[in-house]
């Protein structure tokens, strides 16, 4: 019977509840497509940040070779030079933190790391800095080095940048020896050329090869001279990260390419908050609109909710009957403004940003709770004004 | 045969003669000048057929929405069973109108996108959710001679039906009182005529009626009869009956 009476009544006010349908759909599915659009911008400042290459620095302190006062080194106490490789499993379980009363998982946060081992070797009798590393992770957080050829892979490949190849005359598929000066031997390793690196920077003089190949040849296994971290935080302080890697590798020094992530942050916070702005100014006119229509439909009804007031209707009941409208309204409203905001968000991302704004599957249930909390909201006034309706006044003959 | 019958209900009046509603210095005021009712006091007995008169603006209605629980006095007590309906909270007042009135109104007053049917569960709906009602609103709807008309919508039905469905409406829940607000005020003379036939009916099967009407023809159907003027009432009969007369 409550079934009955509410789709009746709906069927006989189609045109209001249709109204009431359209203010949500307006106002969801503005909100919503900021929402997507913002999530979206932030997910592709996150990728170009990423592309940006590593953050966070993580070299051995530097203090130990300034304590060295006289002739007595007190710099021994201290004094590491390198890192020690088999630490760097600490960077892969940060675990988390809180800042500002949230939690924040560090570990999740750091996108990629590469080690790498310099020294300095004798090719072709002319000197050039010798760089051990991992391939895979130089390509996960360095994506903008540009290779002619191939990555390297295996132990005996190495890949020279393009000054070097162009110093020492050697391109693709050619080998090379190389002479360690500090140890003064002749590696017997020989290397072939897989790919010439050129990044436009300092990359472009060295020669790279696996790790343990660099180590080996220096005489210094499992030592690392610097680690690149590529870390994602736009709207942390990246001191929450460093810190955290700070008490790992308490003997190196943790230091943040801090001023890019700022400005980052400052800019897509300014832009997020405009965002949210208008989103909040759809949503509070939806509410208007919603509440208008319903309270039409109130004063519309005046008369049937008298009589069921008069024949033993209760404020529950009443107030049922109109929430439960409301409900219907917002669910449908809801529905039909993600699909219109899904549409807006690819049309804004495409307009104004330039991008394709991926489907936020999130905003579904996001934009059928606003929607509904909308309907609800909008419905408090008319309800009121509902279960107040008098019998009598209303039933008085005219 | 039929004064048997009419003698019988005497008999049977005769012995429910307490008052099922009691009425003591009943005040209306709708604003600082409007005295709506000026002091009305009243007994109706069980089984009683009370018919209202009086000139438009004197108040009738507006006595009947305190009787039936439909508004509140500003001062004065109005006691249906020995419950003064005037202290009850507005949840346990709602409770005491479904349960124990039923209202016609002149203007009918059916929901209008409801059938016939659906129109008469209405009351039975809120009383009881769990109930369906559906056999009960049947029933009440074959009582008032509309058994044919189930599935029809107000819109649908002429003044004489639709007053026929208020008064189903009204029966579902098995009021012991009907409010009828000028029932035959909207219906032409036949018509009214056969509507005061069905309550006749629901009188002499014990049930307690108060109503209003303009028509004289139509007051003569009442065991009582007052008169109100300017919120007042002025004038009191009670029907001879023979049994009485004797
Ligand atoms: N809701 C109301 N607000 C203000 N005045 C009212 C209201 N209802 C009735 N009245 C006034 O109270 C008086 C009695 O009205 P009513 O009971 O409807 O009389 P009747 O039914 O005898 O024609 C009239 O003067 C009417 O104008
Ligand atoms: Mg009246």
């Amino acid at each position: 019977m409550f079934g009955r009476i509410l789709f009746r009544s709906m069927a006989k006010h189609k045109g209001r509840v249709a109204l009431a349908v359209v203010s949500i759909i307006v106002g969801v599915s503005i909100a919503s497509a900021l929402v997507s659009v913002s999530s979206g911008i932030e997910e592709k400042i996150a990728a170009e940040f990423k592309a940006y290459g590593a953050n966070i620095l993580i070299v051995p302190k530097s203090e130990t070779l300034q304590v060295q006062i006289g002739s007595i080194n007190y710099g021994s106490v201290t004094e590491q030079k390198y890192i020690n490789e088999s630490d760097l499993s600490a960077l892969s379980s940060l675990g988390t933190t809180t800042y500002e009363g949230k939690i924040v998982n560090v570990t999740d946060r750091i996108l990629g790391y590469a080690p790498y081992f310099y020294t300095v070797v004798g090719i072709k009798g002319q000197n050039a800095v010798f760089v051990g590393t991992n391939f895979s992770s130089v390509r996960r957080i360095s994506p903008w080095w540009s290779v002619n050829g191939t990555w390297a892979n295996g132990d005996s490949d190495a890949m020279i940048g393009r000054v070097v190849s162009e110093k020492l005359g050697l391109s693709i598929g050619d080998s090379f020896t190389v002479y360690h000066n500090d140890t003064k031997q002749e590696h017997s390793r020989s290397f072939t050329v897989s790919g010439i690196v050129s990044t436009g920077s300092s990359e472009d003089e060295q020669v790279f090869a696996n790790l343990g190949v660099a180590q080996a040849i220096a005489g210094k296994p499992g030592s690392i001279s610097v680690v690149q971290v590529s870390a994602n935080c736009l709207k942390c302080p990246i001191e929450v990260i460093t810190e955290r890697m700070q008490e790992k590798l308490p003997y190196a020094e943790v230091r943040s390419v801090k001023q890019i992530a700022a400005a980052e942050m400052l800019l897509l916070g300014k832009i997020q908050s405009l965002l949210v702005l208008i989103a909040a100014i759809g949503l509070a006119a939806s509410v208007m609109g919603v509440m208008s229509t319903m309270t039409a439909s109130v004063l519309e009804r005046i008369k049937e909710i008298g009589i069921m007031k008069a024949v033993g209707a209760s404020r529950k009941d009443v107030t049922m009957l109109i929430g439960a409208e409301a409900l219907i309204v917002g669910a449908v409203g809801g529905m039909l403004g993600y699909v219109a905001g899904a549409v807006l968000a690819s049309f804004i991302g495409q307009q104004v940003f330039g991008t394709t704004i991926p489907l936020n599957l999130i905003a579904i249930p996001i934009s059928g709770g606003v929607a509904i909390l909308v309907a609800i909201i909008a419905s408090i006034i008319p309800i009121r004004r509902a279960v107040n309706i008098q019998p009598a006044i209303v039933l008085r003959g005219e | 045969m039929k004064k048997a019958i009419e003698w019988a209900n005497e008999a049977k009046r005769a012995v429910e003669q307490r008052p099922i509603i009691t009425v003591h210095d009943v005040v209306k005021k709708y604003s600082e000048s409007v005295f709506a009712l000026n002091g009305v006091s009243l007994n109706v007995k069980k089984g009683d057929w009370l018919t209202i008169v009086g000139p438009s603006g004197s108040g009738k209605t507006t006595l009947m929405n305190m009787l039936g629980g439909l508004d509140r006095p500003t001062s004065g007590s109005l006691v249906v069973d020995g419950t003064d309906i005037t202290k009850l909270n507005e949840q346990e007042l709602t409770k005491f109108r479904r349960e124990r009135f039923g209202y016609i109104f002149q203007q009918f007053h059916l929901v209008p996108y409801l059938s016939a049917l659906e129109n008469a569960m209405l009351a039975q709906y809120f009383k009881n959710k769990k109930s369906n009602g559906q056999d009960n609103a049947a029933k009440a709807l074959e009582t008032v001679g509309l058994g044919h008309r189930l599935g029809h919508v107000p819109g649908q039905l002429s003044g004489g039906e639709q007053q026929r469905v208020a008064i189903a409406r009204a029966l579902v829940n098995k009021p012991e009182i009907l409010f009828a607000d000028e029932p035959t005020g909207n219906l032409d003379q036949k018509t009214g005529m056969e509507i005061m036939g069905l309550l006749a009916k629901l009188n002499a099967e014990g049930r307690t009626i108060v109503m209003i009407t303009h028509d004289e023809k139509i007051a003569q159907f009442g065991s009582r009869m007052i008169k109100m003027v300017d919120g007042k009432v002025v004038k009191e009969w009670r029907k001879v009956s023979p049994l009485r007369g004797l």
